[in-house]
C-alpha cells in the first residue's frame, strides 16, 4: 500500500466512509501499524489546524499590521497623528523655504511640458505589497489573493477583487493604483474621489496626488489645478512637486 | 470593552487584562498598539541576532499567536508587564528558531531554562503551532473552491449541502472533490522541506 493510497484510506475512515469490516481493518492499522498509525495521526493534525479559522485569521490580521507599519515606514502613508504640534509648524516653514527656492529655480529655468509627460515624470508606481487581510466573512480571504495579484501585475485580476471592499480604504487605494496601472484614469480618478470624500484617513495625502496625476492623463488641466493647488498649500509630502507642476501647467 | 480612538497608536495605553482580552477577540486597536509600542524592540533584538526584517514580522507575528493559543488554554493572569512576558516569548520563539537552523546566538545569549521557567506550556505551544502553521500555509495556497469543500466537510457537513454551497452537481462530485483536495494538500505539506525538519524532529 502506498502512501497516496494510506492518505485515502485514512480520510475515508474520518469520514465514515467504510463498512465495519474496513473501519474494524482500519482500526487494527493503526494499532499495529506505526508507519500507518503516523500517517493517521498526521491526518488529525491537519484536520485540527485547518479547523484553526481563528488563528489562520489572527495571523492575517497581524500580517495586515506588520504590512501597514511597513508601508508606513516606507514614508508612503504619513502618520500625521504622530507629528508633534510643537514641530508642525517648524516642518511647514521648512517646506515653505523649499518650496520658494523650487519656485524661484523653476522661474529660472522653466520649462513647458505637456500633461502627458508631467505625468510621466511624476508618477511612481507604488511598490508591489503583498497583503492579507482579516477574513472576517467568506470572501475577505479573497482581498489577500488580490494584493498577490497587484504584486504579479496582474492588475485586471487585483481589481476585480479590491472593487468588492469599497468600505476598505486600503483595498480601494490600491484598487485606484491598479487601474492606473492599466491607463483607466477614469475609473481611477472615481475611485481616489470617494476616497477622499471620507475625509481624513491616511490615504488622504495620497489620494489627492494620484487624483491630481489622472486629472493631468486625462487633459482635465484645470482640475488638476485645483488638486495640486491644494497640494501645494498644505503639508502634503508632495507639495513641493506638486507646486512644480503648477509652474509648467 | 476595548478602548477606541484615533489615536490609539499613541495616546491609550492599555493594561495587562485589556491586552490579553484584545487577543483574544483579535481587538484591532490592541493589536495595532501591541505592533507600535513594542515590535521596533523586537525588530532590534531580532537584526542583532542574525535576523532580518522578515524573520522580525515573522516572530511578532506568531509570538501573538502562541500568547494567544495560551490565553485560549487557560485564565492567562500575567505577573509581571505584558511587555517583559511579550519579549520573552519573542527571544524564545527566535532562539528556537536560530537553534533549529544551526545558527549562532552571540549577542543576547540566553539559557533556556530561564525562559522555559517562566511558562513550560509556551514550549509545547510553540511545537504546535510550527507544525499548524505549515498546515495551514498549505491549505490556505489551495484553490478557494477546495478550501471551502476542505472546510465545510471538516465540519461534518453533509457532502449533499457541500455540494449546493460550492456548486458542484451532486455529492459525489464534491466527495471526489474533496479527495483530490485532500490529496492535494497532503502531497503538498510532505514535500515541504520544513516538514521534513518537524518530522525528523520528533
Amino acid at each position: 500500500m502506498n502512501t497516496a493510497n494510506t492518505s485515502t484510506i485514512i480520510e475515508q475512515y474520518i469520514g465514515g466512509e467504510f463498512s465495519i469490516k474496513k473501519t474494524n481493518w482500519v482500526e487494527n492499522e493503526i494499532n499495529t501499524n506505526p508507519q500507518f498509525s503516523n500517517e493517521y495521526k498526521l491526518h488529525l493534525e491537519v484536520h485540527k489546524a485547518i479547523k484553526e479559522k481563528d488563528i489562520m485569521d489572527l495571523r492575517e490580521k497581524l500580517q495586515t499590521i506588520c504590512k501597514q507599519g511597513e508601508y508606513r515606514e516606507m514614508g508612503i502613508i504619513r502618520r500625521i497623528f504622530s507629528i508633534n504640534d510643537y514641530i508642525k509648524p517648524a516642518i511647514a516653514a521648512a517646506v515653505l523655504t523649499v518650496m520658494v527656492i523650487a519656485s524661484i529655480l523653476l522661474f529660472s529655468t522653466g520649462k513647458n511640458y505637456t500633461n502627458d509627460q508631467l505625468f510621466t515624470m511624476n508618477y511612481e508606481s507604488i511598490p508591489a505589497i503583498s497583503n492579507s487581510r482579516s477574513a472576517n466573512s467568506n470572501s475577505d480571504q479573497f482581498i489577500n489573493k488580490a494584493f498577490q495579484l497587484y504584486e504579479q501585475k496582474d492588475f485586471n485580476g487585483a481589481i476585480n477583487i479590491f472593487k468588492n471592499y469599497e468600505s476598505d480604504k486600503f483595498a480601494q487605494f490600491f484598487l485606484g493604483m491598479s487601474y492606473i496601472e492599466i491607463d483607466q484614469y477614469q475609473n481611477a480618478s472615481v475611485v481616489f474621489l470617494n476616497i477622499l470624500d471620507k475625509k481624513n484617513n491616511l490615504f488622504t495625502e495620497e489620494s489627492n496626488w494620484y487624483l491630481g496625476l489622472c486629472y493631468l492623463k486625462l487633459s482635465q488641466t484645470q482640475k488638476a489645478k485645483e488638486i495640486f493647488n491644494k497640494i501645494a498649500n498644505s503639508n502634503n509630502i508632495n507639495n513641493v512637486k506638486a507646486n512644480k507642476i503648477l509652474k509648467s501647467l | 470593552m476595548i478602548k477606541k480612538g484615533i489615536n490609539k497608536y499613541r495616546v491609550v495605553n492599555f493594561n495587562n487584562e485589556e491586552i490579553l482580552l484584545g487577543i483574544k477577540v483579535h481587538d484591532i486597536s490592541v493589536l495595532n498598539y501591541i505592533y507600535d509600542k513594542f515590535y521596533p524592540r523586537i525588530k532590534k533584538f531580532i537584526k542583532k541576532n542574525n535576523g532580518n526584517n522578515r524573520d522580525a514580522e515573522d516572530i511578532f507575528q506568531e509570538t501573538i499567536i502562541i500568547i494567544y493559543r495560551n490565553i485560549n488554554e487557560k485564565d492567562l493572569i500575567l505577573t509581571c508587564d505584558f511587555y517583559t512576558y511579550f519579549f520573552t516569548v519573542c527571544r524564545n520563539t527566535w532562539l528556537k528558531q536560530l537553534k533549529k537552523n544551526k545558527k549562532r546566538v552571540d549577542k543576547y545569549d540566553i539559557d533556556d531554562k530561564e525562559i522555559l521557567e517562566i511558562d513550560k506550556n509556551l514550549d509545547k505551544l510553540f511545537i504546535i503551532n510550527e507544525k499548524h502553521k505549515l498546515y495551514q500555509k498549505h491549505y490556505k495556497t489551495l484553490k478557494n473552491i477546495c478550501q471551502e469543500v476542505i472546510r465545510l466537510s471538516l465540519q461534518n457537513i453533509p457532502l449533499k449541502i457541500i455540494a449546493t454551497k460550492t456548486g458542484f452537481k451532486n455529492a459525489e462530485t464534491a466527495k471526489y472533490k474533496k479527495h483530490i483536495c485532500l490529496k492535494e494538500l497532503f502531497s503538498r505539506i510532505k514535500a515541504d522541506s520544513a516538514f521534513l525538519k518537524i518530522k525528523n524532529e520528533n
